[in-house]
């Protein structure tokens, strides 16, 4: 035990006696160094101070850091980033390449007082040039805290030019980059809030005949859809999703359901669904049997809170109805990575036959599926190849960024949308906007709800 | 009789022309079932971002900030978290597909980086 705590100790003091800022300049670029906090660079203060690769036979090296000529600019400035000194030898390697004129090199440690922005400022060392020859600097430093270390070069006359290298400062890098380069001090890790797709709604618009085509109005369920991802420490704590549904264009009595690409075992809770009629649910809110993704079903049949269509102009129009479902994750188990909420697979569930998913073009049916169904009527789907599309390649269901105003009921959405035809033609590439872009010839009114 | 000739070459041109015209298919169907879709179109609204995050190694290691992904106009925040600077970190996230660029922001640094494609790397350098 005495053998442990003296081996600790010793590993804790040595680490601490080596702890050292250093630069080589290996790098090659200012922009290195200046992004890492050092005064380095073409800018106005630290103006003729670089590194420069051309000069490798000065310390048998491929790169120093170097002034312009001192005959013309007369005085630079070399700033270290914030150090937490402790007590040592700062080193360096120096010299002035060819002697001429008068050259001299400073070294001060300084640093700003933080009620009044004063400087304090110490000289460490001073040296006048004499010759050309390479030289090592090693300046005793009794300080401690929080300090920078500044070469300052000044000169007259003659075309020299000072360098440095190798540079070794008992301490620690306190430079924060992300801050300005002002010494760090710990952030507080408080919960973070992402909204997915938006902070405002997205919307889903479904065709309820799969695997026939139907009428292509696109209104037989739309719901407005965002999700609100809460986070700790870049864990998952919650997922609240808000399912806004605008319009049940449909004779059928339709579900919806989502999943999310992870295990349900993470999943700790959910609440706030609607009805859940004919389908088998975990005590954690997931759906039984979908047991390699979490399955979240929002309500088994719209008819149960939507009582007209709002989708034929003229007639009844009840009033959106909204689900907020909040699942709890289980703690430290999911990071906002893993989640990768854009990846989330939402389906309707047609005419309470848990088997007939209808999904967006391309995901998968969940396990519970009827797969049998593949390939039958319009649908194309072809396992491991593409899902939920026609022989032409079209779908049953849309994801729309933003609002959609959704065409009247028994109107091809091609009718109401001008350019629809075009984007799926240019594959995408053409008229991004066809749904919110409302100048003239992108719409007609008289078929949108 | 020159004149009546030549009345009617014009007239009987401009018939032909608009026979020609009513001839011409309409370059996209009426109903969109009888459109054929590109057997690779997503019909996605969005794309997907891959971000790489390279983190600078030989800062202090304890350098945390919150990292910020915004829209062009700033308004809208794709994704937020805390995140190490010395550490390496691939996001993905999702923007509008008419979205040009977006911003990344992290502690003081602020970049505006251009979607030329949906893989981007940042490095924390300002150049």
């Amino acid at each position: 035990m005495k053998k442990f705590i003296l081996t600790s100790i010793l590993i804790l003091i040595s680490l601490f006696s080596f702890s050292q800022v250093t630069n080589n300049f290996e790098d090659g670029s200012w922009i290195y160094y200046y992004n890492r906090c050092w005064g380095i660079g073409p800018n106005s203060t630290y103006f003729g101070t670089k590194v420069n690769s051309a000069q490798n036979q000065s310390f048998n090296q491929s790169s120093v850091c170097e002034t312009d000529n001192l005959g013309q600019v007369n005085r630079c400035i070399l700033e270290s980033p914030w150090i937490n000194l402790s007590p040592g030898n700062i080193t360096f390697n120096h010299c002035i390449p060819s002697f001429n004129g008068t050259r001299t090199l400073k070294v001060y440690i300084f640093k700003k007082m933080e009620n009044n922005n004063t400087e304090h400022i110490h000289l460490l060392w001073s040296y006048e040039y004499l010759d050309n020859l390479q030289k090592i600097a090693i300046i005793p430093n009794s300080y401690t805290g929080n300090w920078k270390i500044r070469w300052e070069w000044e000169g007259s006359g003659g075309n020299s030019r000072g360098q440095i290298d190798n540079i070794l400062i008992p301490g620690i890098n306190i430079s924060d980059p992300s801050n300005n380069c002002e010494p760090y001090t710990p952030i507080i890790i408080d919960t973070i809030y992402n909204y997915y797709p938006a902070i405002n709604t997205s919307t889903l618009a479904f065709e309820d005949l799969w695997p026939s085509y139907g009428d292509y109005d696109m209104n037989d369920l739309v719901i407005g859809y965002k999700f609100k991802i809460t986070s700790y420490d870049s864990y998952v704590v919650s997922v609240d999703g808000t399912f806004i549904v605008k319009a049940d264009g449909a004779g059928l009595s339709n579900g919806f359901g989502f999943q999310f690409p992870i295990l349900p075992s993470n999943i700790l809770s959910v609440d706030g669904n609607g009805n859940q009629n004919g389908y088998d649910m975990a005590s954690n809110g997931t759906e039984l049997g979908n047991i390699n993704k979490a399955t979240f079903i929002v309500f088994s049949n719209q008819h149960d809170f939507m009582s007209e269509w709002n989708t034929v102009k003229g007639e009844n129009v009840c009033p959106e109805y909204t689900f907020n479902i909040h699942i709890k994750f289980k703690q430290n188990s999911i990071t906002l990575q893993q989640l990768s909420i854009q990846t989330w697979n939402p389906f309707m569930v047609k005419n309470g036959i848990r088997g007939q998913e209808i999904h967006l073009p391309n995901y998968e049916p969940t396990q519970l599926a009827n797969y049998s169904l593949f390939g039958t009527g319009d649908d194309d789907t072809q396992i491991g190849v593409k899902y939920y599309k026609s022989k032409n390649n079209l779908p049953w269901a849309l994801d729309i960024t933003g609002n959609f105003e959704y065409p009247i009921e028994k109107n091809d959405i091609s009718t109401a949308y001008l350019h629809f035809q075009d984007w799926i033609l240019s594959s995408g590439e053409n008229y991004k906007d066809w749904w919110s872009n409302i100048s003239n010839g992108y719409r007609n009114p008289n078929f949108i709800y | 009789m020159k004149k009546l000739t030549l009345s009617l070459l014009i007239i009987s041109s401009i018939m032909i022309a608009c026979q020609k015209t009513e001839n011409i298919e309409p370059t996209t169907p009426k109903n969109t079932i009888e459109v054929v879709a590109p057997s690779n179109f997503d019909w996605k609204t969005t794309k997907e971002v891959t971000l790489k995050i390279i983190g600078m190694k030989d800062i202090n290691p304890n350098i945390k900030n919150q990292l910020y992904v915004k829209s062009s106009d700033e308004k809208i925040v794709y994704y937020n978290d805390i995140i190490n600077m010395n550490f390496d970190y691939t996001i993905i996230f999702s923007v509008p597909s008419t979205e040009t660029n977006i911003i990344i922001e992290y502690g003081s640094k602020s970049q505006r980086i251009n979607l030329l494609t949906n893989d981007i790397i940042y490095d924390y350098i300002v150049q």
